[in-house]
Protein backbone atom coordinates (compact mmCIF):
# COMPACT_ATOMS: atom_id res chain seq x y z
CA UNK A 1 0.00 0.00 0.00
CA UNK A 2 1.31 3.43 -0.92
CA UNK A 3 1.04 6.23 1.61
CA UNK A 4 1.70 9.88 0.88
CA UNK A 5 3.88 11.41 3.64
CA UNK A 6 5.43 14.78 2.60
CA UNK A 7 7.64 15.24 5.68
CA UNK A 8 11.17 16.58 5.95
CA UNK A 9 13.77 13.89 6.69
CA UNK A 10 17.50 13.75 7.40
CA UNK A 11 19.61 11.87 4.87
CA UNK A 12 23.12 10.47 4.45
CA UNK A 13 23.98 10.57 0.79
CA UNK A 14 26.87 9.18 -1.23
CA UNK A 15 28.08 10.99 -4.34
CA UNK A 16 30.33 8.75 -6.43
CA UNK A 17 31.40 7.53 -9.85
CA UNK A 18 30.14 4.05 -10.66
CA UNK A 19 32.43 1.37 -12.10
CA UNK A 20 31.36 2.49 -15.57
CA UNK A 21 32.30 6.08 -14.80
CA UNK A 22 28.73 7.32 -14.40
CA UNK A 23 28.26 9.98 -11.71
CA UNK A 24 25.69 8.69 -9.26
CA UNK A 25 23.94 10.06 -6.19
CA UNK A 26 22.71 7.44 -3.73
CA UNK A 27 20.88 8.13 -0.48
CA UNK A 28 22.26 5.54 1.95
CA UNK A 29 20.23 6.18 5.06
CA UNK A 30 17.29 8.36 6.10
CA UNK A 31 16.01 9.33 9.52
CA UNK A 32 12.23 9.66 9.55
CA UNK A 33 10.17 10.22 12.74
CA UNK A 34 13.26 9.34 14.82
CA UNK A 35 13.81 5.99 13.10
CA UNK A 36 16.66 5.18 10.75
CA UNK A 37 16.02 3.37 7.48
CA UNK A 38 18.91 1.90 5.52
CA UNK A 39 18.52 2.09 1.75
CA UNK A 40 19.92 -0.69 -0.36
CA UNK A 41 18.60 -0.07 -3.85
CA UNK A 42 18.30 2.91 -6.13
CA UNK A 43 15.23 2.38 -8.34
CA UNK A 44 14.88 5.24 -10.75
CA UNK A 45 16.30 8.70 -10.03
CA UNK A 46 15.02 11.59 -12.12
CA UNK A 47 14.57 15.32 -11.94
CA UNK A 48 12.06 18.00 -12.84
CA UNK A 49 11.75 21.76 -12.65
CA UNK A 50 9.36 23.43 -10.25
CA UNK A 51 9.60 26.92 -11.65
CA UNK A 52 13.31 27.74 -11.60
CA UNK A 53 14.12 25.17 -8.90
CA UNK A 54 15.39 21.74 -9.91
CA UNK A 55 13.98 18.92 -7.83
CA UNK A 56 15.57 15.48 -7.79
CA UNK A 57 13.35 12.49 -7.13
CA UNK A 58 14.98 9.35 -5.77
CA UNK A 59 12.82 6.26 -5.74
CA UNK A 60 14.75 3.94 -3.44
CA UNK A 61 14.06 0.84 -1.41
CA UNK A 62 15.28 -1.77 1.03
CA UNK A 63 13.98 -5.32 1.43
CA UNK A 64 10.59 -4.33 2.78
CA UNK A 65 9.92 -0.68 2.04
CA UNK A 66 10.03 1.67 -0.92
CA UNK A 67 10.58 5.40 -0.41
CA UNK A 68 10.11 8.34 -2.75
CA UNK A 69 12.51 11.10 -1.68
CA UNK A 70 12.59 14.63 -3.06
CA UNK A 71 15.76 16.69 -2.94
CA UNK A 72 15.31 20.43 -3.36
CA UNK A 73 18.47 21.78 -5.00
CA UNK A 74 17.82 25.32 -3.74
CA UNK A 75 17.26 24.62 -0.05
CA UNK A 76 19.27 21.34 -0.14
CA UNK A 77 16.55 19.70 1.94
CA UNK A 78 15.21 16.16 1.69
CA UNK A 79 11.53 15.35 1.82
CA UNK A 80 9.96 11.92 2.13
CA UNK A 81 7.08 12.09 -0.31
CA UNK A 82 5.69 8.57 -0.06
CA UNK A 83 6.32 5.07 1.27
CA UNK A 84 5.02 1.72 0.10
CA UNK A 85 5.29 -1.95 0.98
CA UNK A 86 4.61 -2.88 -2.65
CA UNK A 87 1.35 -4.66 -1.87
CA UNK A 88 -2.21 -4.01 -2.96
CA UNK A 89 -4.50 -1.89 -0.79
CA UNK B 1 14.26 0.22 -36.70
CA UNK B 2 11.20 0.36 -34.48
CA UNK B 3 11.82 0.36 -30.72
CA UNK B 4 8.91 -0.22 -28.37
CA UNK B 5 9.19 -0.20 -24.58
CA UNK B 6 7.20 -3.19 -23.32
CA UNK B 7 4.33 -2.32 -20.97
CA UNK B 8 6.03 1.05 -20.74
CA UNK B 9 4.51 2.81 -17.72
CA UNK B 10 4.17 -0.39 -15.68
CA UNK B 11 7.76 -1.44 -16.42
CA UNK B 12 9.02 2.02 -15.41
CA UNK B 13 7.09 1.76 -12.12
CA UNK B 14 8.62 -1.68 -11.51
CA UNK B 15 12.04 -0.24 -12.27
CA UNK B 16 11.44 2.56 -9.75
CA UNK B 17 9.99 0.27 -7.10
CA UNK B 18 11.67 -3.17 -6.95
CA UNK B 19 8.96 -4.36 -4.54
CA UNK B 20 6.52 -4.29 -7.49
CA UNK B 21 8.69 -6.48 -9.71
CA UNK B 22 7.22 -9.83 -10.69
CA UNK B 23 3.80 -8.75 -9.43
CA UNK B 24 0.62 -8.20 -11.42
CA UNK B 25 0.27 -4.42 -11.31
CA UNK B 26 -0.87 -1.59 -13.50
CA UNK B 27 -0.87 2.16 -13.88
CA UNK B 28 -4.11 4.13 -13.46
CA UNK B 29 -4.79 7.85 -14.05
CA UNK B 30 -6.66 8.19 -10.72
CA UNK B 31 -7.45 5.92 -7.79
CA UNK B 32 -11.00 4.72 -8.07
CA UNK B 33 -12.59 1.32 -8.77
CA UNK B 34 -13.85 2.71 -12.07
CA UNK B 35 -10.39 3.97 -13.12
CA UNK B 36 -9.16 2.49 -16.38
CA UNK B 37 -5.84 0.66 -16.40
CA UNK B 38 -3.67 2.49 -18.89
CA UNK B 39 -0.71 0.11 -18.63
CA UNK B 40 -0.81 -3.38 -17.12
CA UNK B 41 2.51 -5.05 -16.26
CA UNK B 42 3.75 -8.08 -18.20
CA UNK B 43 2.72 -10.26 -15.22
CA UNK B 44 -0.80 -8.75 -15.24
CA UNK B 45 -1.11 -9.32 -18.99
CA UNK B 46 -0.26 -12.99 -18.42
CA UNK B 47 -3.34 -13.17 -16.16
CA UNK B 48 -5.54 -11.72 -18.88
CA UNK B 49 -5.64 -8.14 -17.57
CA UNK B 50 -5.53 -5.81 -20.54
CA UNK B 51 -5.25 -2.07 -21.17
CA UNK B 52 -8.71 -0.55 -20.78
CA UNK B 53 -9.85 -2.86 -17.97
CA UNK B 54 -11.25 -1.06 -14.96
CA UNK B 55 -9.46 -1.44 -11.65
CA UNK B 56 -12.58 -3.19 -10.34
CA UNK B 57 -12.36 -5.85 -13.11
CA UNK B 58 -8.62 -6.32 -12.57
CA UNK B 59 -9.20 -6.95 -8.85
CA UNK B 60 -11.81 -9.58 -9.72
CA UNK B 61 -9.29 -11.39 -11.93
CA UNK B 62 -6.44 -10.98 -9.47
CA UNK B 63 -7.06 -10.02 -5.84
CA UNK B 64 -3.45 -8.96 -5.30
CA UNK B 65 -3.38 -6.61 -8.30
CA UNK B 66 -1.43 -3.47 -7.34
CA UNK B 67 -2.56 -0.18 -8.83
CA UNK B 68 -0.06 2.65 -9.14
CA UNK B 69 -1.00 6.23 -9.89
CA UNK B 70 0.51 7.51 -13.15
CA UNK B 71 3.61 9.70 -12.80
CA UNK B 72 3.92 11.58 -16.12
CA UNK B 73 7.12 13.39 -15.07
CA UNK B 74 8.92 10.09 -14.64
CA UNK B 75 7.66 8.73 -17.98
CA UNK B 76 8.81 11.89 -19.77
CA UNK B 77 12.21 11.55 -18.13
CA UNK B 78 12.50 7.95 -19.38
CA UNK B 79 11.37 9.05 -22.85
CA UNK B 80 14.10 11.69 -22.95
CA UNK B 81 16.71 9.16 -21.81
CA UNK B 82 15.84 6.59 -24.43
CA UNK B 83 15.69 9.28 -27.07
CA UNK B 84 19.23 10.33 -26.10
CA UNK B 85 20.41 6.72 -26.44
CA UNK B 86 18.92 6.52 -29.95
CA UNK B 87 20.58 9.79 -30.95
CA UNK B 88 23.97 8.12 -30.40
CA UNK B 89 23.20 5.80 -33.32
CA UNK B 90 21.37 8.00 -35.82
CA UNK B 91 20.32 11.65 -35.94
CA UNK B 92 17.06 10.58 -37.58
CA UNK B 93 14.95 9.61 -34.57
CA UNK B 94 11.18 9.95 -34.88
CA UNK B 95 9.23 9.40 -31.64
CA UNK B 96 5.85 7.86 -32.45
CA UNK B 97 4.50 8.09 -28.91
CA UNK B 98 5.85 8.26 -25.35
CA UNK B 99 7.02 4.62 -25.51
CA UNK B 100 8.00 4.00 -29.11
CA UNK B 101 10.26 5.50 -31.71
CA UNK B 102 11.44 4.96 -35.25
CA UNK B 103 15.17 5.12 -35.96
CA UNK B 104 15.95 5.69 -39.62
CA UNK B 105 19.30 4.21 -40.61
CA UNK B 106 18.82 4.49 -44.35
CA UNK B 107 21.11 7.54 -44.64
CA UNK B 108 23.46 7.02 -41.72
CA UNK B 109 25.59 4.04 -42.70
CA UNK B 110 28.79 5.96 -41.94
CA UNK B 111 27.81 6.31 -38.28
CA UNK B 112 27.33 2.63 -37.59
CA UNK B 113 29.95 1.43 -40.06
CA UNK B 114 30.03 -2.23 -40.89
CA UNK B 115 27.97 -3.39 -37.93
CA UNK B 116 24.65 -5.06 -38.59
CA UNK B 117 21.43 -3.43 -37.42
CA UNK B 118 20.68 -6.44 -35.22
CA UNK B 119 24.02 -5.83 -33.41
CA UNK B 120 23.00 -2.21 -32.90
CA UNK B 121 19.58 -3.38 -31.70
CA UNK B 122 21.20 -5.64 -29.10
CA UNK B 123 23.44 -2.78 -28.00
CA UNK B 124 20.45 -0.45 -27.63
CA UNK B 125 18.73 -3.05 -25.43
CA UNK B 126 21.86 -3.24 -23.27
CA UNK B 127 22.19 0.58 -23.08
CA UNK B 128 18.54 0.84 -21.98
CA UNK B 129 19.33 -1.45 -19.06
CA UNK B 130 22.51 0.45 -18.15
CA UNK B 131 21.24 4.01 -18.60
CA UNK B 132 17.59 3.66 -17.53
CA UNK B 133 17.39 0.54 -15.40
CA UNK B 134 17.88 -3.19 -15.33
CA UNK B 135 14.13 -3.91 -15.42
CA UNK B 136 13.52 -2.01 -18.66
CA UNK B 137 12.82 -4.25 -21.63
CA UNK B 138 12.04 -3.28 -25.18
CA UNK B 139 11.05 -5.00 -28.39
CA UNK B 140 12.93 -4.08 -31.52
CA UNK B 141 11.83 -4.60 -35.09
CA UNK B 142 14.03 -4.03 -38.11
CA UNK B 143 12.80 -3.79 -41.67
CA UNK B 144 12.76 -1.72 -44.80
CA UNK B 145 9.81 0.48 -43.85
CA UNK B 146 8.09 1.77 -40.70
CA UNK B 147 5.06 -0.49 -40.93
CA UNK B 148 7.10 -3.69 -41.30
CA UNK B 149 9.53 -2.59 -38.56
CA UNK B 150 6.58 -2.09 -36.17
CA UNK B 151 5.15 -5.45 -37.22
CA UNK B 152 8.56 -7.06 -36.55
CA UNK B 153 8.74 -5.41 -33.11
CA UNK B 154 5.41 -7.01 -32.23
CA UNK B 155 6.35 -10.56 -33.28
CA UNK B 156 8.03 -11.58 -30.04
CA UNK B 157 6.95 -9.54 -27.04
CA UNK B 158 8.44 -8.84 -24.56
CA UNK B 159 12.13 -8.28 -25.21
CA UNK B 160 12.15 -9.45 -28.84
CA UNK B 161 14.38 -8.51 -31.72
CA UNK B 162 13.11 -9.48 -35.16
CA UNK B 163 14.00 -8.66 -38.71
CA UNK B 164 11.62 -8.74 -41.64
CA UNK B 165 13.34 -8.69 -45.00
CA UNK B 166 13.02 -10.29 -48.43
CA UNK B 167 14.08 -13.68 -47.05
CA UNK B 168 11.24 -14.09 -44.56
CA UNK B 169 8.52 -11.60 -45.46
CA UNK B 170 6.25 -14.24 -46.99
CA UNK B 171 6.69 -16.57 -44.00
CA UNK B 172 5.75 -13.70 -41.69
CA UNK B 173 2.66 -12.86 -43.78
CA UNK B 174 1.61 -16.52 -43.70
CA UNK B 175 1.81 -16.57 -39.91
CA UNK B 176 -0.13 -13.39 -39.03
CA UNK B 177 -3.72 -12.18 -39.07
CA UNK B 178 -4.92 -9.04 -40.84
CA UNK B 179 -5.37 -7.28 -37.50
CA UNK B 180 -1.69 -7.87 -36.69
CA UNK B 181 -0.83 -5.17 -39.23
CA UNK B 182 -0.37 -1.82 -37.47
CA UNK B 183 -3.34 0.35 -38.42
CA UNK B 184 -5.70 -2.51 -39.35
CA UNK B 185 -8.32 -2.94 -36.64
CA UNK B 186 -11.73 -4.65 -36.79
CA UNK B 187 -13.34 -1.96 -38.94
CA UNK B 188 -10.72 -2.10 -41.68
CA UNK B 189 -10.64 -5.89 -41.39
CA UNK B 190 -14.35 -6.13 -42.18
CA UNK B 191 -13.89 -3.73 -45.08
CA UNK B 192 -11.09 -5.94 -46.42
CA UNK B 193 -13.25 -9.03 -45.88
CA UNK B 194 -15.97 -7.55 -48.08
CA UNK B 195 -13.46 -7.60 -50.96
CA UNK B 196 -12.45 -11.22 -50.21
CA UNK B 197 -9.26 -10.30 -48.42
CA UNK B 198 -9.14 -12.61 -45.42
CA UNK B 199 -5.43 -13.07 -44.76
CA UNK B 200 -2.18 -11.16 -44.96
CA UNK B 201 -1.31 -13.10 -48.12
CA UNK B 202 -4.63 -12.09 -49.72
CA UNK B 203 -3.82 -8.49 -48.77
CA UNK B 204 -0.40 -8.76 -50.44
CA UNK B 205 -1.90 -10.18 -53.62
CA UNK B 206 -4.68 -7.57 -53.79
CA UNK B 207 -4.76 -5.25 -56.77
CA UNK B 208 -3.55 -1.67 -56.17
CA UNK B 209 -6.51 -0.04 -57.90
CA UNK B 210 -8.96 -2.14 -55.98
CA UNK B 211 -7.32 -1.19 -52.66
CA UNK B 212 -7.30 2.47 -53.61
CA UNK B 213 -10.74 2.80 -55.19
CA UNK B 214 -12.82 0.24 -53.33
CA UNK B 215 -11.33 -0.83 -50.02
CA UNK B 216 -9.75 2.31 -48.62
CA UNK B 217 -11.41 4.74 -51.05
CA UNK B 218 -8.38 7.00 -50.93
CA UNK B 219 -4.67 7.23 -51.58
CA UNK B 220 -4.20 5.17 -48.39
CA UNK B 221 -4.95 2.03 -50.42
CA UNK B 222 -2.00 2.80 -52.66
CA UNK B 223 0.17 3.38 -49.61
CA UNK B 224 -0.76 -0.05 -48.26
CA UNK B 225 0.10 -1.65 -51.62
CA UNK B 226 3.55 -0.04 -51.41
CA UNK B 227 4.10 -0.77 -47.71
CA UNK B 228 3.21 -4.45 -48.02
CA UNK B 229 6.03 -4.77 -50.55
CA UNK B 230 8.58 -3.27 -48.17
CA UNK B 231 8.77 0.26 -49.55
CA UNK B 232 8.17 3.42 -47.54
CA UNK B 233 5.07 5.47 -48.17
CA UNK B 234 4.04 7.21 -44.92
CA UNK B 235 5.54 10.55 -43.95
CA UNK B 236 8.02 10.28 -41.05
CA UNK B 237 7.16 13.59 -39.45
CA UNK B 238 3.78 14.98 -38.56
CA UNK B 239 2.91 18.62 -38.50
CA UNK B 240 1.15 19.73 -35.39
CA UNK B 241 -2.41 20.89 -36.05
CA UNK B 242 -3.84 21.60 -32.62
CA UNK B 243 -3.24 21.96 -28.89
CA UNK B 244 -5.67 20.40 -26.48
CA UNK B 245 -6.37 18.91 -23.10
CA UNK B 246 -8.87 16.44 -21.76
CA UNK B 247 -10.18 15.80 -18.28
CA UNK B 248 -12.03 12.79 -16.87
CA UNK B 249 -14.18 14.08 -14.01
CA UNK B 250 -13.85 12.46 -10.63
CA UNK B 251 -17.50 13.36 -10.12
CA UNK B 252 -19.70 14.01 -13.11
CA UNK B 253 -21.39 17.39 -13.02
CA UNK B 254 -23.82 19.49 -15.03
CA UNK B 255 -23.30 22.59 -12.88
CA UNK B 256 -22.33 25.37 -15.33
CA UNK B 257 -20.12 27.08 -12.71
CA UNK B 258 -18.14 23.91 -11.97
CA UNK B 259 -17.83 23.11 -15.65
CA UNK B 260 -16.64 26.65 -16.35
CA UNK B 261 -13.90 26.32 -13.75
CA UNK B 262 -12.76 22.98 -15.18
CA UNK B 263 -12.91 24.37 -18.70
CA UNK B 264 -10.75 27.32 -17.67
CA UNK B 265 -8.14 24.98 -16.27
CA UNK B 266 -8.12 22.95 -19.48
CA UNK B 267 -7.85 26.17 -21.54
CA UNK B 268 -4.94 27.26 -19.35
CA UNK B 269 -3.15 23.91 -19.84
CA UNK B 270 -3.63 23.87 -23.60
CA UNK B 271 -2.97 27.62 -23.87
CA UNK B 272 0.32 27.38 -21.96
CA UNK B 273 1.50 24.66 -24.33
CA UNK B 274 0.39 26.67 -27.34
CA UNK B 275 2.03 29.93 -26.22
CA UNK B 276 5.23 28.11 -25.27
CA UNK B 277 5.39 26.71 -28.79
CA UNK B 278 4.82 30.23 -30.18
CA UNK B 279 1.38 29.67 -31.73
CA UNK B 280 -2.04 31.23 -31.61
CA UNK B 281 -5.27 29.58 -32.80
CA UNK B 282 -8.35 30.54 -34.79
CA UNK B 283 -10.49 27.52 -33.97
CA UNK B 284 -11.84 25.98 -30.80
CA UNK B 285 -13.35 22.54 -30.36
CA UNK B 286 -15.22 21.32 -27.29
CA UNK B 287 -16.27 17.74 -26.60
CA UNK B 288 -18.35 16.36 -23.74
CA UNK B 289 -18.99 12.77 -22.81
CA UNK B 290 -22.02 12.41 -20.57
CA UNK B 291 -22.83 9.91 -17.87
CA UNK B 292 -25.59 8.44 -20.07
CA UNK B 293 -22.81 7.49 -22.57
CA UNK B 294 -23.92 10.07 -25.12
CA UNK B 295 -21.43 12.41 -26.72
CA UNK B 296 -21.62 15.98 -27.96
CA UNK B 297 -18.99 18.09 -29.63
CA UNK B 298 -18.74 21.36 -31.46
CA UNK B 299 -15.98 23.20 -33.21
CA UNK B 300 -15.87 26.67 -34.70
CA UNK B 301 -13.37 28.80 -36.50
CA UNK B 302 -13.30 32.49 -35.59
CA UNK B 303 -12.11 35.51 -37.56
CA UNK B 304 -9.65 36.68 -34.93
CA UNK B 305 -6.89 34.63 -33.38
CA UNK B 306 -6.85 33.54 -29.74
CA UNK B 307 -3.74 33.72 -27.59
CA UNK B 308 -4.33 34.74 -23.98
CA UNK B 309 -6.20 32.61 -21.46
CA UNK B 310 -9.18 34.97 -21.44
CA UNK B 311 -9.52 34.87 -25.24
CA UNK B 312 -9.30 31.07 -25.25
CA UNK B 313 -11.66 30.68 -22.33
CA UNK B 314 -14.31 33.09 -23.62
CA UNK B 315 -14.50 31.29 -26.96
CA UNK B 316 -14.54 27.89 -25.28
CA UNK B 317 -17.42 29.04 -23.03
CA UNK B 318 -19.27 30.29 -26.08
CA UNK B 319 -18.95 26.83 -27.58
CA UNK B 320 -19.98 24.87 -24.47
CA UNK B 321 -23.11 27.01 -24.21
CA UNK B 322 -24.24 25.53 -27.52
CA UNK B 323 -24.89 22.22 -25.76
CA UNK B 324 -28.47 21.21 -26.60
CA UNK B 325 -28.96 19.98 -23.04
CA UNK B 326 -26.92 20.38 -19.83
CA UNK B 327 -26.37 16.80 -18.72
CA UNK B 328 -23.78 15.47 -16.19
CA UNK B 329 -20.42 15.50 -17.96
CA UNK B 330 -17.90 12.78 -17.18
CA UNK B 331 -15.25 13.70 -19.73
CA UNK B 332 -14.52 17.21 -20.96
CA UNK B 333 -12.02 18.09 -23.62
CA UNK B 334 -10.97 21.25 -25.37
CA UNK B 335 -8.65 21.76 -28.29
CA UNK B 336 -7.52 24.78 -30.25
CA UNK B 337 -7.01 24.21 -33.94
CA UNK B 338 -6.15 26.15 -37.07
CA UNK B 339 -2.95 27.29 -35.42
CA UNK B 340 -0.44 29.69 -36.88
CA UNK B 341 2.89 30.97 -35.58
CA UNK B 342 2.26 34.16 -33.56
CA UNK B 343 4.48 36.31 -35.75
CA UNK B 344 2.22 35.58 -38.73
CA UNK B 345 -0.97 36.54 -36.91
CA UNK B 346 -2.96 39.55 -38.10
CA UNK B 347 -2.11 42.66 -36.08
CA UNK B 348 -5.01 44.46 -34.48
CA UNK B 349 -5.55 48.14 -35.32
CA UNK B 350 -7.88 49.26 -32.61
CA UNK B 351 -8.30 46.71 -29.85
CA UNK B 352 -5.78 47.80 -27.23
CA UNK B 353 -7.52 45.54 -24.68
CA UNK B 354 -6.47 42.38 -26.58
CA UNK B 355 -2.89 43.56 -26.84
CA UNK B 356 -2.78 44.16 -23.09
CA UNK B 357 -4.37 40.78 -22.40
CA UNK B 358 -1.70 39.08 -24.47
CA UNK B 359 1.10 40.93 -22.74
CA UNK B 360 -0.39 39.89 -19.38
CA UNK B 361 -0.59 36.26 -20.58
CA UNK B 362 3.11 36.33 -21.47
CA UNK B 363 4.05 37.82 -18.10
CA UNK B 364 1.89 35.28 -16.24
CA UNK B 365 3.60 32.47 -18.15
CA UNK B 366 7.01 33.88 -17.23
CA UNK B 367 6.06 34.09 -13.53
CA UNK B 368 4.74 30.52 -13.59
CA UNK B 369 7.87 29.32 -15.41
CA UNK B 370 10.03 30.87 -12.73
CA UNK B 371 8.08 30.12 -9.56
CA UNK B 372 6.20 26.96 -10.58
CA UNK B 373 2.82 26.15 -12.15
CA UNK B 374 -0.24 27.81 -10.64
CA UNK B 375 1.75 30.49 -8.80
CA UNK B 376 -0.29 33.13 -10.64
CA UNK B 377 -3.79 32.11 -11.71
CA UNK B 378 -7.16 33.69 -12.49
CA UNK B 379 -9.47 33.70 -9.45
CA UNK B 380 -11.84 31.21 -11.11
CA UNK B 381 -9.06 28.63 -10.90
CA UNK B 382 -8.36 29.05 -7.19
CA UNK B 383 -7.95 25.80 -5.21
CA UNK B 384 -7.86 23.76 -8.41
CA UNK B 385 -4.18 22.73 -8.28
CA UNK B 386 -5.05 19.09 -7.74
CA UNK B 387 -7.68 18.90 -10.45
CA UNK B 388 -7.08 18.29 -14.15
CA UNK B 389 -3.60 17.10 -13.28
CA UNK B 390 -0.83 16.35 -15.71
CA UNK B 391 -1.60 13.46 -18.08
CA UNK B 392 0.29 11.55 -20.72
CA UNK B 393 -1.72 11.32 -23.93
CA UNK B 394 -1.68 8.12 -25.95
CA UNK B 395 -1.34 7.02 -29.46
CA UNK B 396 -0.33 10.17 -31.27
CA UNK B 397 2.89 11.77 -32.29
CA UNK B 398 1.47 15.29 -32.27
CA UNK B 399 2.01 15.88 -28.55
CA UNK B 400 5.60 14.64 -28.59
CA UNK B 401 7.06 18.09 -29.13
CA UNK B 402 5.57 19.10 -25.76
CA UNK B 403 8.12 16.80 -24.16
CA UNK B 404 10.99 18.75 -25.59
CA UNK B 405 9.77 22.25 -24.77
Amino acid sequence: MLQEIHEKVEAIVKYYYSEKGKFTIMPLKIRWRGREHIITKLGYPHKYKDGRITMFIFEVSNKSTWFRLKHNTETLTWELEAVSDGNAT
Amino acid sequence: MHVDLNSCFATIEQQANPLLRGKPMGVVPFMSPSAVIIAPSIEAKALGIKTGFTLRDAKILCKGFVAKLADPRKYRDVHMKFRNIFKDYTPEVYPKSIDEAILDFSRTKLIYGNRSLSDIGMEIKQRMKEDIGEWIVCSIGISTNMMLAKLAAGLHKPDGLDIIDHTNILDVYKSIKLTDFPGIAERYQSRLNVYRIFSAMDFLKADKEMLQKNVFKSVVGGWWYTKLRGFESDPFEYERGSFGRQYAMKEATDDPKKLAAKLMKLCEGAGRKMRKAGYCAYGVHIACEYTDHTYWHKGHKFHTEMYSLMELFQKAMLMINYQPQWKPVRMLSVSFFDIIPCEKAQLTLFDIFDTKQRAIADVMDQVNDKYGEYTLIPSLMMNMQDEAVDRIPFGGASFIEDLYS
